[in-house]
């Protein structure tokens, strides 16, 4: 019988990079990406130029706002970091067919069987990261082990770019550890009584687990779960999934505003964007997001649907969902358009010239231009306006 | 000639800008003699109103501007009748907003001018209203030739009216700003309907005959209508009591029996002295007809034991044997005319506080007692200050709260600035903000809408009673707290000749109450053989302990002076008798501060002498003008002023709503004074004097009322300082913290005792040198299980840990609420926190047929850092180790400890602090400074930062709790202080300090390995 290996990459403080990628000025300012922008909110992922500020991972909202005004706070912008990740998925492909994508920047890989092909598993670990170094200039960490709990959990808490967990070692490796790094422990429940009885170290859940009885009582329905998680057990499969395929376009306005005209021209211009996409793939969308991102960190957002293949339609409907989104008084710093679940459609000759068929008519010859000379070389003056920098 | 009879002030709720004093000011401008104040659904300033028109010289008329979901009206008042219709019909207005005004003027019709644009309403009111009190109106914006048509049909009379909003058109986008504030809208979101347009704005006559050239009639009919109402408002009748000659000799009788007989208990026997002041008050008292006013107050008071009567009563003998007051006016020189003086004419006021936790009932027994139909509170009426109008404005220009905070936070919440603009581009607190464009801008419309009127709330204890029915005399409305509360604010009530009573909370009360509560349970043998069982027989006063715990200023917790300034105060003294401690607890206001050092000096000896033999009566304070009082006398005295004009200038002084009365007055005093002989220098230092009073003063029977109260809880802190500070924790009150209150008690050699399932109670208590941590302070835990925890132990203590399992049914997260506040290790002293967290885990987690879980096989002490989060987590403050204890053994020995600091005056020293409280100041320059108050594990300590370190470090304050500072040591009348030089977090710093420390090993680790 082969061996079973699990790989599990890790990118970190993936979607900071990417933030400072789309929007320049950050780079030298305090950023933080917070959870909510309500007071409960945190911090997920902070600049240096941030911790500087005496900012930390995890500290609240409320505290950031009290103890740093110059942070940018910037809300965890999905449709972004999914534009990277499934990036990479495709790059990491390449070294097995069975590839899982997990969280923004982790991935797991199901090297069963490819020792052969692969070589020695760490080596083949280290040929991953260096893959996804020359293809993104991104770096990652590598954990390996029989199963995808332990794999990840070894990214998590290891700091070395490979580390491997020989089979059979998975208790002893998991005993001094915090017991949150156990996905059974990060259920209310669980953390909160495992708080309560001052259990700091995996270990101890493993010695409770030699009565039985007293720990089903305690643990109920994740007795279980929570078992088999302290010894390092995990039969779960690697799984590929299937990426969903989508368009996304996004705005950072050049000035903080809610002046109504700039965002109007910004929502055509987005609009007209997406729409030229869509007739170049000659696809209709059934859904289309729109998110309004704030200057202190909220986001609004509404789903609807693009009717035509035209600029018109795409401009109307998403007109309607930013005036239904952008209830807020805040400025606004970033509009996105995500459009995807596409359905083709066909050109068919009018015969009674419909207005539909004339905005499409009119939507095609402009592409012409925008095709030649780029998207943005058909504008109209209020976009122009918008767009320019401040 | 044309006269306004349609104008909304502020006080229109978000819709006027106006203020009073422009508008009067632009009518004298124009030389309009009559003016209507129409402010939208309310009269909310009225009374200010008619008193700036009265010293303008200008007839004001009492109007209403109703407007509803379905019709619009203007109403003026013809007669006083008029005047009560009105009352009645706007308190109908609040009860119901969809009702149709038509309808509620149908019944209360009579005394009123009603002035309609709209044809249907008008038709309604033609049914009841005669055409000689009907018209309509013709106001900006209206063709006049469809509202000739519509007077033609009707056959009524046109009026014309400004309909006025605003100053200038240049306001108009104020306006827009006010809707965008109160309808939680961007300026962008603002439509074009829903607010006025601009041409709502202050015409004289040549423009309204401009705007409207062909109803030169309808102008004319202003004036005429204008003369038809009524403009003499007097309102010096006092409106209780109302009674008849029988009653009214009935209650004299009633109060004479009842005062002689608190005589006989105050005093033992009556003397001459006390006979003949009773005799003098009581006869002023019975010829004015006060006398069923004192018997409401007592009957008010008697609901409870512990009261204290505040204000000018306590200058009253009758007031202090009725019990309420507790001063004796006569063993402590207290006037009573500056309670009741033969020539005033207005209602005396009497304030009681009572206990804060029994303040509600006592009011619920005034409703009950007198009716909804004659009762109801006082409102406070909130304006937009500084502070919110920024904040208002610059969300409806879509700033962010972090903007937004960065302005407001450094704003007080009493700011009265208007100038913020340039106040805030340049003042040094706000040097670090990023001033742009459009915050320049936002501060800019700020300064418009500031004292814009928002929304009336509940005071927190006025009470008005009226004889009959309360809406003949004011409107009243529903508070969303359920109250009912009147229009008008206190000092609109006041001088509207209403009865009103402050019924106010105190907490001190509350912490004298619960401690000689718990001291009599503690040492009482008998209620009867008890001394300290009674709060009225406590004799503080010259008792040397109390006076040692103030000489030392070690007054935390000790009611109206435990302030760290007020502190300060009494150890630079060093005496601490009653009259002085008066004299402190009046001269501790903001304006005051030189004063108070010029008084430390002569209390120390420096030779003084009043600033002219005129001015005997400032002998009593060290020359100094302390009392408000000696401002009346003052102005008597040297600018020959009369009774009523003297008090009069005192009230400009103490009133925010009369301050621009101040310069008026100033020129009145000088002006007297000088035709009278004093020098100009002499004029201005007491001028200077009278100048400090602003916004904040006392009368000397208040601060001997308070003095009183003072005395009582520092005796009881002094004595019994367990009972008394686990009193002051468990009332919530004070000026500080509860964890401050707890090391305090620490200083006073005091345990604190972790909260016991057997011995704690809701409350905390103390006894014998200990106190008792209270289940109210566990997070968490909530009053239903405390409750069911109380209730059985009536049965019996617990005796061990499944005994208490056994007993009480509670929820898990109770459980583990008690657990972690450490309850159970009294019984269950051989089990560690986790044996003890595990077996009640494991029983409350079990459905049914539970059984106690034997032993743990978590093996595992916790350490002292487990025993710190966990008290944080569960009390939010530790309570075994101080925090920063924690950080001691890890510091340089140069750090001090603050018990030291005495031996380093003079010297630079670095001290750990954590934080107490602070308190914003300014210097002479207007440059903002800051007192802080830190202690350490030894002792606490004040600190000051001026301006330059202010400006550099006052940041940190926000957000920061643990300090490390550098300060030098300075010392005052015998009291060190430590001038800040440089701050830092403490926890940054220690965790810069790692870093350093890391990398320079890094860096010696390198240098090995080369």
């Amino acid at each position: 019988m082969t061996k079973k290996d699990v790989l599990h990459i890790r990118l970190k403080n993936i979607e900071l990079q990417m933030e400072r990628m789309m929007d320049p000025d950050l780079k030298t300012r305090p950023v933080a990406i917070i959870s909510s922008p309500h007071h409960n909110g945190s911090i997920i992922f902070l600049s240096p130029e941030a911790e500087e500020e005496g900012l930390s991972r995890g500290m609240k909202v409320s505290v950031i706002r009290k103890m740093s005004n110059c942070t940018q706070l910037l809300p965890y912008n999905r449709s972004l970091y999914d534009r990277i990740h499934s990036y990479i998925y495709r790059a990491l492909s390449s070294f097995t067919p069975i590839v899982e994508p997990q969280d923004i920047g982790e991935f797991f890989l199901d090297m069963h069987g490819m020792r052969a092909i692969n070589g020695h598993i760490k080596n083949t670990g280290l040929s991953v990261i260096n893959h996804i170094k020359y293809q993104t200039n991104l770096s990652s960490i590598v954990g390996i082990s029989v199963n995808k709990l332990v794999s990840r959990i070894v990214t998590a808490v290891i700091q070395e770019p490979i580390h491997q967990v020989k089979s059979g070692e998975e208790a002893q490796f998991l005993s001094p550890l915090k017991p949150l790094v156990l996905p059974t422990v990060r259920e209310k429940s669980v953390h909160r009584l495992l708080r309560f009885l001052l259990v700091k170290h995996i270990s101890q859940i493993q010695s409770m687990t030699t009565v039985p009885d007293d720990f089903r009582t305690l643990f109920g329905v994740h007795a279980s779960a929570l078992y088999k998680e302290c010894q390092g057990h995990d039969t779960s499969l690697v799984r590929p999934f299937h990426l969903r395929d989508h368009i996304l376009e996004q705005t950072i306005l050049p000035e903080d505003t809610n002046d109504e005209n700039t965002l109007y021209a910004v929502i055509k211009d987005l609009s007209e964007r997406v729409a030229f996409k869509l007739r170049q793939r000659k696809q209709i969308a059934d859904k289309i997001r729109l998110e309004v991102h704030y200057t202190d960190g909220y986001k609004k957002q509404r789903i609807g649907k693009i009717k035509g293949a035209d600029d018109l339609s795409a401009i109307t409907e998403c007109k309607k969902l930013f005036k239904k989104a952008n209830e807020r008084r805040n400025r606004v710093r970033t509009i996105l358009v995500d459009v995807w679940d596409f359905q083709p459609y066909v050109v068919q000759e009018d015969l009674f010239s419909h207005i539909e068929q004339q905005n499409l008519s009119l939507s095609i010859a402009i592409d012409k231009i925008r095709s030649k000379y780029g998207v943005h070389s058909l504008q109209t003056a209020n976009v122009y306006q918008a767009l320019r920098p401040a | 000639m044309f006269v306004h009879l349609n104008i909304h002030s502020v006080y229109s709720a978000m819709k006027g800008l106006l203020s009073l004093t422009d508008m009067i000011g632009l009518a004298r401008s124009h030389s309009m003699n009559t003016l209507a104040l129409t402010d939208v659904n309310g009269i909310w300033g009225f009374i200010r109103f008619v008193q700036q028109c009265n010293s303008s010289d200008i007839q004001p008329i009492a109007g209403v501007n109703l407007i509803t979901d379905k019709q619009e009206v203007v109403i003026l008042v013809e007669n006083q009748s008029g005047y009560e219709n009105l009352c009645r019909i706007i308190s109908h207005i609040h009860d119901d907003h969809t009702q149709k005004i038509s309808d509620i003027i149908r019944k209360y019709s009579s005394g009123l001018f009603v002035l309609s644009y709209d044809a249907l309403t008008l038709k309604e009111l033609q049914r009841s209203i005669p055409n000689t009190h009907l018209f309509i109106e013709l106001r900006p914006g209206m063709e006049e030739s469809v509202i000739q048509k519509l007077a033609k049909d009707l056959k009524l009379e046109i009026v014309a009216t400004g309909d006025v909003y605003f100053k200038s058109k240049r306001d108009h986008i104020s306006h827009k700003i006010l809707y965008a504030i109160d309808h939680n809208l961007t300026l962008e979101k603002v439509g074009p309907l829903g607010y006025k347009s601009d041409q709502h704005w202050f015409r004289n006559e040549e423009e309204m005959v401009k705007l409207f050239p062909n109803s030169l009639g309808a102008l004319n009919n202003s004036r005429y209508l204008s003369d038809r109402c009524k403009t003499d408002w007097s309102f010096i009748n006092t409106i209780f009591p109302g009674l008849s000659l029988k009653d009214t000799y009935r209650s004299n009788r009633k109060l004479k029996n009842k005062v002689f007989e608190g005589a006989k208990k105050r005093y033992g026997n009556i003397n001459g002295d006390v006979r003949s002041r009773i005799e003098y008050e009581l006869n002023i008292i019975t010829q004015k007809g006060f006398a069923p006013y004192f018997l409401i107050v007592q009957d008010i008071v008697n609901q409870t034991r512990a009261t204290i009567g505040r204000g000018s009563a306590a200058a009253s003998i009758v007031s202090y044997c009725l019990f309420i007051t507790q001063v004796d006016p006569l063993k402590y020189t207290l006037q009573f005319e500056r309670f009741i003086h033969p020539e005033r004419k207005d209602m005396p006021d009497i304030d009681v506080d009572f206990p804060w936790d029994e303040r509600d009932d006592i009011l619920d027994y005034v409703f009950r007692k007198y009716g909804k139909e004659r009762t109801a509170m006082v409102s406070s009426q909130v304006f937009l200050k500084p502070r919110s109008a920024i904040r208002e404005v610059g969300k409806v220009y879509g700033l962010s709260n972090e903007e937004i905070k960065s302005i407001t936070n450094r704003i007080g919440w009493y700011t009265s600035r208007r100038d913020l603009k340039n106040w805030i581009s340049n003042d040094q607190r706000f040097s670090n903000v990023n001033l742009d464009d459009m915050v320049l801008k936002v501060l800019k419309e700020s300064e418009k809408v500031v004292g814009a009127f928002r929304h009336s709330s509940v005071h927190p204890g006025g009470v008005v009673i009226v004889p009959d029915e309360i809406r003949r005399y004011i409107p009243v409305l529903q508070a969303p707290k359920g109250v009912q509360i009147v229009e008008w604010e206190k000092d609109q009530v006041e001088d509207s000749g209403l009865l009103k009573i402050d019924l106010l909370g105190n907490r001190s009360l509350s912490v004298v109450r619960d401690a000689i509560r718990r001291i009599n349970l503690n040492y009482g043998d008998g209620a009867s053989q008890n001394k300290y069982l009674d709060y009225h027989q406590i004799h503080a006063v010259g008792d040397h302990k109390t006076e040692k715990i103030m000489k030392a200023g070690k007054t935390m917790g000790v009611f109206y002076i435990e302030s760290p300034a007020t502190r300060q105060l009494l150890a630079k003294a060093g005496v601490v008798d009653f009259e002085h401690v008066v004299i402190y607890s009046s001269i501790i206001r903001p304006a005051a501060n030189r004063y108070t050092n010029l008084m430390l000096s002569r209390i120390h000896g420096e030779k003084w002498d009043v600033i002219h033999p005129d001015m005997g009566f400032l002998k009593e304070s060290y020359g100094i003008m302390v009392y408000e009082e000696q401002v009346s006398m003052a102005a008597m005295t040297m600018a020959g002023l009369g009774y009523a004009e003297a008090e009069t200038l005192r009230k400009t002084m103490s009133r925010d709503s009369m301050k621009h009365l101040i310069p008026t007055w100033k020129q009145k005093f000088t002006n007297g004074a000088h035709r009278r002989g004093y020098s100009l220098d002499m004029i201005h230092n007491i001028w200077d004097m009278i100048v400090s009073f602003v916004g904040y003063s006392f009368c000397k029977p208040h601060s001997a009322s308070y003095a009183m109260l003072s005395f009582t809880c520092a005796y009881l802190k002094a004595h019994f300082p367990a009972e008394f500070l686990a009193a002051v924790i468990s009332n919530q009150g004070g000026y500080y913290s509860s964890y401050a209150y707890m090391s305090e008690a620490r200083r006073f050699g005091i345990k604190i005792l972790h909260p016991d399932i057997n011995d704690s109670v809701y409350n905390w208590y103390g006894k014998n040198n200990e106190i008792q941590v209270g289940f109210m302070s566990i997070k968490r835990l909530r009053q239903k299980a405390i409750g069911l925890i109380l209730d059985e132990r009536k049965a019996g203590a617990f005796d061990s840990l499944d005994d208490f399992l056994f007993r009480v049914e509670l929820d898990l997260a109770d459980a583990m609420a008690l657990t972690n506040a450490g309850c159970f290790k009294s019984i269950a002293p051989d089990l560690t926190h986790q044996d003890i967290a595990y077996k009640v885990a494991g029983f409350y987690l079990q459905n049914e047929s539970r059984r106690s879980f034997d032993s743990t096989p978590l093996k595992r002490s916790p350490i002292s850092h487990d025993t710190y989060r966990l008290e944080l987590d569960t009390f939010g403050f530790p309570i075994s180790i101080h925090p920063l204890a924690r950080y001691r053994p890890i510091l340089s020995k140069r750090i001090i400890y603050a018990k030291d600091i005495p031996h380093f005056f003079g010297q630079s020293i670095y001290l750990i602090g954590l934080y107490i409280t602070r308190k914003e100041s300014m210097t002479r320059r207007s440059d903002p400074m800051e007192f802080l108050t830190l202690e350490d594990e030894t002792d606490i300590y004040e600190c000051v930062l001026f301006p330059n370190v202010f400006k550099e470090f006052g940041d940190l304050l926000h957000w920061e709790t643990l300090f490390i500072i550098r300060g030098t040591v300075e010392e005052s009348f015998g009291v060190y202080s430590v001038t800040i030089e440089k701050m830092g977090s403490l926890q940054q710093w220690l965790h810069k300090l790692d870093q350093d420390r890391s990398q320079s090993s890094y860096a010696l680790n390198s240098k090995m390995a080369l």
